[in-house]
């Protein structure tokens, strides 16, 4: 009997079920592998918006004078375009349609304009400084070089 | 591997015992029978993975607090304890059947998440089951491209042959 081109029946078998399965797989791993991207967008939000509430407070903490300088990534996730903003009751951050917020402990945020809704531009560099003002504790943004 | 029988040397090319015809039909036949079973249960092993995955991502945005700019503004004004991060965690997905549905002509099944996380008021559990619900089905739409037959919630979500459904989550310590 000729044997050249011939397939048997355990292979095609084999080979049925393992492309059934493959392809169930290769969907499943697809899935996951989008959501841990999202999941990962996410978290970077989350851990900016915690950096930058934690340098408020040790600024805050500090005491007169106590400086903390924060630097911001270009993009979050190496995608995403955010902003940033810090006010009285905490950071808020946005992106990508998606909100989050992060508390710090109550304090006057201003910045060099006297504004206490103060944004942070993406890739910037700024100085957190506790300065008294009036005896009252009012942590001053600005950019730092 | 299977050999044919030659019934007749002289002109024996092409030519198969009916043995080896009736072997080979019925194999095909239950191949089909078999592939058709297997493929739906496929499909469900893949809706129940989907399911698992937005359960996962549900419970992941209540982790870090990250939320959509509507749920956002409505959880500062009425819920803001969910603007904190907590530790939400799926402990499992259930697959319940709940036989044909005559209205979507399919088989229609009922997923609910076990959840676990810090003690909380049950307004707060409730909005945290509902976004893993809506992850969920719209995990599940998403996996099957069914977006287009379905609406915003996603509710009912479909695979090419079942219907999904969820339900309130149950919460474990």
């Amino acid at each position: 009997m000729d044997s050249e081109g011939v397939v048997t029946a355990d292979t095609v078998t084999w080979l049925f079920f393992t492309l059934l399965l493959a392809s169930v797989m290769v969907s499943i791993a697809g899935a996951r592998l989008e959501g841990v991207h999202s999941d990962e967008r996410l978290l970077e939000m989350r851990i900016l918006l915690d950096d930058v509430a934690e340098a408020v407070n040790l600024a805050t903490a500090g005491g007169p004078g106590h400086e903390v300088v924060v630097e911001l990534p270009e993009r979050l996730n190496h995608t995403d375009d955010y902003r940033v903003l810090v006010n009285s009751s905490g950071v808020y951050g946005w992106a990508d349609g998606q909100r989050a917020f992060s508390s710090i402990y109550p304090v006057v945020v201003a910045d060099g304009y006297g504004r206490t809704r103060v944004y942070l531009e993406s890739g910037g560099r700024y100085s957190i400084r506790n300065t008294p003002r009036n005896n009252r504790t009012v942590i001053m943004i600005s950019g730092a070089s | 591997m299977h050999t044919f029988i030659l019934n007749n040397p002289g002109s024996g090319r092409g030519q198969a015992a009916a043995e080896y015809m009736m072997l080979a039909g019925f194999s095909v036949l239950l191949a089909l029978i078999f592939a058709g079973q297997i493929q739906l249960q496929l499909e469900l092993m893949e809706a129940h993975s989907a399911a698992r995955t937005g359960a996962s991502e549900g419970a992941f945005t209540d982790t870090i607090a990250v939320y959509p700019g509507v749920t956002f503004d409505e959880y500062q004004s009425l819920k803001p304890e969910l603007l904190e991060p907590s530790s939400v965690r799926v402990v499992r997905v259930e697959l319940i059947e709940d036989g044909y549905s005559s209205t979507y002509g399919r088989r229609k099944f009922r997923l609910r998440a076990w959840l676990s996380g810090p003690p909380m008021k049950p307004s707060l559990r409730e909005s945290i089951s509902d976004r893993v619900n809506f992850c969920i089905r719209r995990s599940i739409s998403r996996t099957f491209g069914t977006e287009n037959l379905t609406n915003t919630y996603h509710n009912p979500a479909f695979s090419d042959h079942y219907v999904f459904t969820t339900s309130e989550a149950i919460w474990v310590q």
